[in-house]
């Protein structure tokens, strides 16, 4: 009896549980409904990201940070000082480094596979301002005025790192939109289209960017100089009239800055460092555990000597270079005597311990430069009166005598001379400024034997990426690669 | 007076044929009339014209009847019944006798029941008794057989099993053979005598009935239409506790096993007849029980298991299953058996079934083994004398006079008195191995159940207590309503695993580091950084320092399934099978300061990253399955539908800043708090369905079809079909065949094609997705930031593959020598590729479907043959050998995409080609695309040679012997193949012969022959502090060498107690025994393992002992 219940139940959940599963499964089967995913909770979308203002500005803020969290020594595009400065004649490598791959910038036998790290690193970035610009045009939900800052910061972007593509790498293909089948085929632009491109994004960015520093909602005003704004645009505008030697713009430009002396003058040269002091245009804010600065952290080097993460010091080019009395030698180097040896190296970064309250943030454009741009762009025009009241600011700070007019000065080399000494590990400016001068040759010519390698004028530029060079045929490698 | 004969007789053969076709199984007394005169001639001959003159067969199995075919006989018959002719033929022979129908008469010793020349089946003109004849098929130990075939023997007449073993047969001659056959079991003829009958089916041993298990199903290698291979627990269990997969090593053709290192828990990579993706996944597609089981695990911290496969990921989820809970693994390889899996089995299949409990009295079985694992083979590297040579000759030759201060080995700050074997001391200890397994199973012929609970140790050949530590847990039950139509089956197996490993494989340490380098402890324990008197470090690279942090990872693994069927009627039966895995890990790393530098630790924070991670998948897979007998066939149709989702989450907590070591697991006690997590979900939908028609076990045609939708693809190509269609003929059960080849006791040609898909791209590849990013410090301006990880392509689609299989399997001498010869092409296309970008674009690739073709050939060959089997002494050997080519078919896009070519395999590489050291500059030489020589050759340009790291051939050969109750058997493995050979030119992972490197300086011994003086023939070139041209050689094909081998792969012993001993020990058995792995390799490459080449710690030798006890 109780079996054959247990038949009867056992043949209701057959034919009336399991029958219609099956019925309705095969039903179902081929539903749409029932393969579709959201999109992942730990990501947005592409689409999403120009809906609202946060992760607009997420965008661009990502960028500072993946700028701001790169390490001097694995070729970051931070690293720009570090490996042009072993490349140029600022930096000598530690011995017990020689295996590592700086050695190849260093004695200038980089390879195409060495070489390629600023490349690899700033295109990718340069995708992502370019989506900026493509989509926040018709990003109708957005703030107007955010929308305006966030354009002008990406063109700004986009002009800061052709500048530096271009003064590398020479002819770099000029890519302005984020549609790969156009990009992944395009060839190398001419320096000179790639400069006027550099030069109309600072124009657009000066116009659209505001005069103040923002804050992260890009609605408040904030005193940390860590986005750019107008002032970032101008001052790169500057230095991009001086290098395409636009004289006159140069001047201009920099003028602009200079005069903005509501939020712009020198400060005591330990004070140009510091995170937000009057001098600074444009500043990284450090993201990195624990540290201030990268270049603390990789340029201070204590008793305990070189290490893998502290592998360079300053050369004695560079150090003979400063003049007697020059405060820079005093405040922005250090030397320490290991194992009976004295190296120099830079100190203009300070606070290398960890934990230390953030002090300093990287400095990627101060007023200093923007006199020296207009000394320059002065000089060019034969005012020289000009050009030595800019340069002798600079001097004075460093308590060094006044240059004269009158004395036979050749102005150009007193010019360059002071950058050197001014801008020294700050951003490749010495290699630029070597490539710039065309002084490049004869003074590498000296240097690389000195440091275990042979010049050739091929080395003024890095070899492009190998495989861009395979996944794109339209690309030609730089010559001696 | 023969040729008079023939002609009509030809016509007459054809006549019977046709008839035969038309009315087959009818009596007809009409052809049974014989006509034959000859003097002399071959007993097997006058059989033939007796077979061409009426279509019946004769069957004469000399080696039961002693009767050979080539006797000479005289005989003069004309129009004589042929049971006259039989019996005269067999007049001389007292015990032999013979049975015949219509169409078959069969030879058999003396049958005591008839009298001679008895009619039995169908004879109307006999005088016999009819009745109804019903009975029971169990098998040796009782259990109902279901689904049995019980048959008149040559007629259609004939019924199936029930599930309670149960048939009824009406009308039934008193007398007639009958035939009762079932999958698994030896086939047994009988007489009818009685109404009722109990019969026993004794279970095969012949393998080509044991059961095989398929998609959705189970069949025999005889009537099996696809390509599968299979293996039983018996051979898994010779394997010392591991991986089930690394049992599958060469003992299946077809199949590449690599393991990707030494240490427990390693990653396992699987190949099923070669590599169909170029980039893509090309694991099978795991099943468990009819589950399917992930084939990749969630990426955790540590990966110093080595990966399975190109995913990078460490590890293998088949770890964390117990071997010995398994019953067998099969493997499927073709269209026919894999079509029904859709878009996720075109690298194959492999399918787990786990153990299950049979009906009798309950029974323990209690396994306890221990062993113990080494390193099989050290490397020859420098000695201390060597070495100084090597770091003095060096500096010399490049002008240094005194060692600078960082050239501690030179300089006086290292002991230079020290000569240290670094191998013996990092990875020269004792793993020790201990496994012990207990299962209890027993049940009715309804319910049956399988209890078991395993426990595995392992620990590691590294100095420091890395351990490995498994419990499990693995359930079955079944059952089966007393009527027979309603069935429950439920499995489930859980493990907890509880891993201890090191943080790092320092096996390179243990090559590289120079022979002086100092102790890694100081007197008191602590790591020494062997400071200078200034209290510099100068010991960077002190390989146990690493080793001081601690990871920990612990990973419970849920498998279960549940299936409830229910037959509607006889022969449709409806079920669903419902299925659930959890895998949770937990992995926690912990960085001490103790591990870093002193001068460092000013910089650096004890850390603590936590990886949590959930893999979870539900199913729901409903069938109807309706199997009919229809024309004398069997008709068998299945219809079934998927519905599945998998998810995947992961948590990633870093947390920094702890004030001391022992808070590190508590993130309260943290400054800094990190993390990231992945949640990802994988929705799979399918519709199925697959037809077999099987005409009377000699024609089987087998059609698969699968409508597949996967939430991996983009929205525009989310669905697909697939499918296939494989047939086999089963020549030997022609009756032409029987007399042509008598000797061939089983004959069958199968062929099949069809389609199968690639899925393995993982979740939202074709969105365009942004991702924060990861900031361990500082927010920038305390906001977070977004990258681009992704760029869209909402056309992604799966790989398709083609396959394309002819099998031809043989049997002789009653299917003692077993052949199998298998040929497969399978074609993949639509190839899933990461399309290769310029950098400018702003990422490296973008995944799209190429139309590229891949081509897998690949034959396959088995030989198994039983060559002695006597009461006391069975010898048999299974052979296979496999000789795949991968070869690449059509690519459109090559030039983007350097490191494949059209006509060559996908796994090529492209190199310089060495020409040698220049005897009178001392420099390594390559020839340029142009067929010149220098010395700088351009990358990629005048990379003109390619190697290819695939097998020529592999195979194993397996022996086993046993004489009364001791057993041995050994395997050996074989391969040919090329690898690259990491030493030949020094240590080329940037560590060049001459330079310090701090410490990680040594090299092999092979780097002796350098060029030292002008007309030097030398292999290196001279030794260098800076390295300087030297990488050079590492991108060209002089690191490549011959990595062929032949492994004695496994040998098992065992000796089982005598039966009067297990009675007095009142045990139902005992068995002891010996398994040991990786035992002896013959080989020329220079490196550990051609097994697994590079320089990871290589596989162990194992050695375990241990004992089987069933109470």
């Amino acid at each position: 009896m109780v079996q054959k219940i247990n038949y009867r139940i056992k043949r209701q959940i057959g034919t009336k549980i399991l029958l219609p599963i099956c019925v309705l499964s095969v039903l179902l089967t081929s539903c749409k409904k029932l393969i579709e995913v959201n999109t992942p909770t730990t990501s947005i979308s592409g689409e999403n990201v120009f809906t609202n203002d946060g992760t607009a500005i997420s965008l661009l803020t990502g960028i500072y940070t993946q700028i701001s969290s790169g390490s001097l020594l694995y070729g970051d595009f931070i690293s720009v000082g570090l490996l042009t400065g072993l490349s140029g004649d600022e930096l000598t490598l530690d011995i017990g480094s020689k295996g590592q791959p700086l050695n190849d910038f260093y004695i200038n036998k980089l390879t195409s596979n060495t070489g390629n790290n600023l490349w690899y690193n700033i295109y990718p970035k340069i995708f992502v301002v370019n989506s900026a610009i493509e989509k926040l045009p018709n990003a109708t939900s957005l703030t107007a005025g955010v929308k305006r800052q966030l354009l002008g910061e990406a063109k700004f972007m986009r002009a800061f790192f052709y500048f530096y593509l271009v003064n590398l790498y020479g002819d770099i293909p000029l890519v302005l939109s984020t549609d790969y089948t156009v990009n992944s085929v395009r060839p190398r632009t001419p320096k000179a289209e790639v400069w006027s491109q550099i030069i109309a994004d600072l124009k657009d960015a000066k116009e659209l960017l505001t005069t103040d520093y923002l804050d992260a909602t890009l609605l408040g005003i904030s005193p940390e100089r860590v986005r750019p704004n107008k002032w970032a645009a101008t001052a790169l505008l500057a230095r991009s009239y001086l290098y395409t030697q636009d004289w006159i713009n140069a001047e201009a430009q920099a003028t602009e800055v200079i005069n903005h002396t509501a939020l712009f003058h020198l400060d005591s040269l330990n004070n140009v460092f510091q995170k937000n002091n009057p001098e600074a245009i444009w500043q990284l804010q450090p993201v990195n555990y624990g540290s201030n600065t990268e270049d603390a952290k990789t340029y201070i080097i204590h008793s305990d000597g070189f290490s893998l993460s502290k592998p360079v010091y300053l050369s004695e080019n560079l150090v003979n270079s400063f003049e007697i009395n020059d405060q820079r030698k005093i405040s922005w180097t250090n030397t320490i005597t290991i194992s009976g040896n004295s190296y120099a190296f830079p100190s203009k970064y300070k606070s290398d311990s960890l934990n230390a309250p953030l002090t300093e943030y990287n400095t990627v454009l101060r007023l200093a430069e923007q006199f020296l741009i207009r000394s320059e762009a002065k000089a060019e025009q034969k005012n020289i009166q000009g050009s030595l009241d800019d340069l002798n600011t600079i001097r004075k700070r460093a308590w060094l005598k006044k240059y004269e007019i009158g004395t036979s000065l050749d102005l150009s080399k007193i010019i360059y001379q002071e950058r050197r000494v001014e801008l020294f590990n700050e951003w490749g400016h010495r290699w630029l400024d070597l490539k710039r001068s065309k002084t490049v040759n004869s003074v590498m010519g000296i240097v690389t034997p000195q440091k275990g390698g042979t010049w050739s004028p091929n080395w003024q530029l890095y070899p492009i990426p190998p495989s861009d060079i395979l996944a794109n045929k339209n690309i030609i490698q730089n010559p001696g690669y | 007076m023969q040729s008079r004969v023939s002609r009509p007789s030809l016509l007459f053969t054809l006549l019977s044929l046709v008839y035969s076709l038309y009315a087959f199984g009818t009596p007809n007394r009409q052809f049974q009339k014989i006509t034959i005169t000859a003097i002399n001639i071959p007993l097997g001959e006058v059989f033939k014209k007796i077979h061409q003159q009426t279509g019946i067969s004769i069957t004469n199995k000399t080696d039961e009847t002693e009767l050979s075919n080539r006797k000479k006989v005289t005989v003069n018959f004309v129009k004589t019944d042929i049971t006259e002719v039989m019996s005269f033929l067999l007049i001389d022979y007292k015990d032999l006798n013979f049975i015949q129908n219509d169409k078959n008469i069969v030879i058999i010793k003396t049958f005591p029941l008839i009298p001679k020349g008895h009619f039995i089946a169908n004879q109307k003109d006999t005088a016999t008794v009819i009745f109804p004849f019903s009975g029971k098929i169990v098998d040796a130990s009782g259990n109902p057989i279901p689904g049995a075939t019980i048959k008149i023997k040559d007629s259609k007449h004939g019924t199936i099993s029930n599930s309670d073993g149960s048939f009824r047969l009406s009308d039934v001659n008193k007398g007639t053979l009958i035939v009762i056959s079932s999958i698994g079991f030896e086939s047994k003829e009988i007489v009818v005598d009685i109404k009722n009958t109990t019969i026993e089916l004794a279970s095969r041993t012949n393998n080509l009935d044991e059961k095989v298990v398929m998609a959705y199903g189970s069949t025999t290698k005889r009537l099996n239409t696809g390509n599968i291979s299979s293996l039983k627990a018996i051979d898994i269990e010779k394997q010392p506790p591991s991986n089930p997969l690394l049992s599958l090593q060469g003992r299946v053709p077809g199949v590449v096993i690599q393991q990707a290192s030494g240490l427990f828990n390693s990653g396992v990579t699987i190949h099923i007849q070669g590599l169909n993706s170029i980039q893509s996944g090309n694991d099978p597609f795991f099943v468990i029980d009819g589950v399917p089981y992930i084939s990749q695990l969630l990426p955790i911290g540590n990966a110093s298991a080595g990966a399975s496969g190109s995913s990078g990921i460490a590890g293998n989820p088949l770890n964390f299953l117990n071997s010995s809970d398994i019953e067998s693994i099969e493997v499927l390889k073709d269209a026919d058996a894999t079509a029904i899996y859709g878009s996720r089995a075109a690298n194959g299949a492999v399918l787990i079934t786990t153990k299950k409990g049979k009906s009798g009295e309950t029974k323990t079985d209690i396994t306890l083994q221990t062993g113990w694992g080494k390193v099989g083979h050290m490397l020859r590297l420098l000695n201390t004398k060597e070495y100084l040579n090597m770091r003095h000759e060096a500096l010399a030759n490049d002008d240094i006079t005194t060692p600078s201060q960082s050239d501690y080995d030179l300089n006086g700050t290292w002991d230079t008195t020290r000569d240290i074997n670094w191998q013996k001391e990092l990875i020269g200890n004792t793993a020790n191995y201990t496994d012990a397994q207990v299962s209890l199973s027993g049940g009715t012929s309804l319910t049956q159940f399988l209890i078991g609970a395993g426990y595995n140790k392992q620990t590691s050949v590294f100095p420091g207590k890395f351990s490995d530590t498994k419990g499990s847990l693995h359930i079955s039950i079944n059952n089966t309503s007393s009527n027979q139509k309603f069935k429950v089956r439920l499995s489930a197996s859980y493990m907890y695993d509880n891993n201890k490993p090191p943080l790092g494989d320092i096996t390179n340490n243990a090559i590289t580091l120079s022979p002086v380098a100092p102790d890694p402890y100081n007197s008191d324990g602590s790591i020494n950084w062997a400071p200078t008197a200034a209290g510099s470090t100068t010991y960077y690279l002190n390989p146990l320092a690493y080793l001081v942090n601690v990871n920990t990872n612990k990973t419970t693994n849920l498998t279960s399934n549940l299936v409830v069927g229910y037959e509607l009627i006889p022969g449709l039966e409806v079920r669903s099978s419902f299925g659930y895995n959890n895998m949770v890990g937990n992995e926690i790393t912990k960085q001490y300061l103790t591990s870093v530098y002193p001068e460092y630790r000013m910089y650096y924070y004890r850390s603590s990253i936590f990886f949590n991670n959930r893999l979870n998948s539900c199913l729901v897979e409903p069938q109807i399955e309706f199997k009919r007998n229809l024309n004398k066939g069997k008709f068998n149709v299945l219809v079934g539908s998927t519905i599945s989702q998998n998810n995947n989450d992961q948590s990633v907590t870093t947390a920094t800043g702890f004030s001391n070591d022992l808070v590190m697991e508590d993130l309260a006690s943290a400054i800094n708090l990190s993390g990231s997590n992945i949640n990802s979900i994988y929705k799979y939908n399918a519709l199925y369905g697959r037809m077999t028609y099987n005409w009377m076990d000699k024609y089987i045609v087998n059609l698969n079809a699968r409508r597949d939708g996967s939430s991996r693809f983009g929205p525009k190509n989310q669905f697909h079909n697939f499918g296939s269609i494989g047939i086999a003929w089963i020549f030997s059960q022609e009756v032409f065949f029987e007399n042509i080849f008598p000797t061939l006791s089983f004959g069958k040609i199968r062929g099949s094609y069809g389609t199968t898909g690639n899925d393995q791209i993982g979740d939202y590849q074709f969105l365009n997705l942004y991702q924060p990013i990861l900031v361990i410090g500082n927010l920038y301006q305390n906001a977070l930031g977004l990258a681009a990880s992704t760029l869209t392509n909402p056309y992604l689609q799966w790989e398709e593959t083609k396959k394309l299989q002819l099998g031809l399997e043989l049997g002789f001498i009653q299917d003692k020598i077993l052949f199998t010869l298998n040929f497969n092409q399978n074609r993949s296309s639509n190839q899933l590729l990461p399309f290769s970008l310029p950098i400018t674009t702003g990422f490296t690739s973008i995944i799209k479907n190429f139309p590229a073709v891949i081509q897998n050939t690949g034959w396959e060959f088995t030989l198994n043959t039983i060559n002695i089997k006597t009461k006391d002494l069975s010898w048999t050997t299974n052979i296979n050998l496999t000789i795949p080519k991968n070869k690449l078919l059509s690519f459109s896009g090559e030039n983007s995409y350097n490191t494949i070519s059209v006509g060559k395999s996908i796994t090529m590489q492209r190199l310089f080609q060495y020409n040698g050291v220049n005897d009178t500059t001392g420099i390594y030489e390559f020839k340029d695309a142009k067929g010149n020589i220098t010395s700088n050759p351009s990358d990629p340009s005048d990379k003109i040679s390619i190697v290819t790291p695939d097998p020529k051939f592999y195979g194993g050969i397996q022996n086993s012997f046993s004489y009364k109750g001791f057993s041995l058997d050994f395997l050996f493995t074989f391969c040919k193949q090329n690898a690259q050979d990491n030493l030949s030119y020094g240590m080329l992972n940037a560590i060049y012969p001459g330079t310090f490197n701090y410490g990680k300086s040594n090299q092999p011994k092979s780097i002796l022959d350098r060029w030292q003086k002008e007309g030097d023939n030398a292999r290196l070139q001279p030794f260098s502090t800076s390295g300087k041209t030297l990488s050079l050689v590492g991108s060209s094909d002089a690191i490549w060498s011959d990595a062929s081998y032949i492994k004695l792969k496994n040998v098992s012993i065992s000796w089982q107690l005598p039966d009067r001993w297990k009675k007095i020990a009142h045990l139902q058995n005992l068995r002891l025994f010996m398994h040991a792995q990786n035992l002896i390799t013959i080989t020329n490459y220079k490196s550990f393992d051609p097994e697994t080449p590079g320089l990871a710690l290589p596989p162990l030798r194992v050695i375990t002992f241990g004992v089987h006890i069933t109470l």
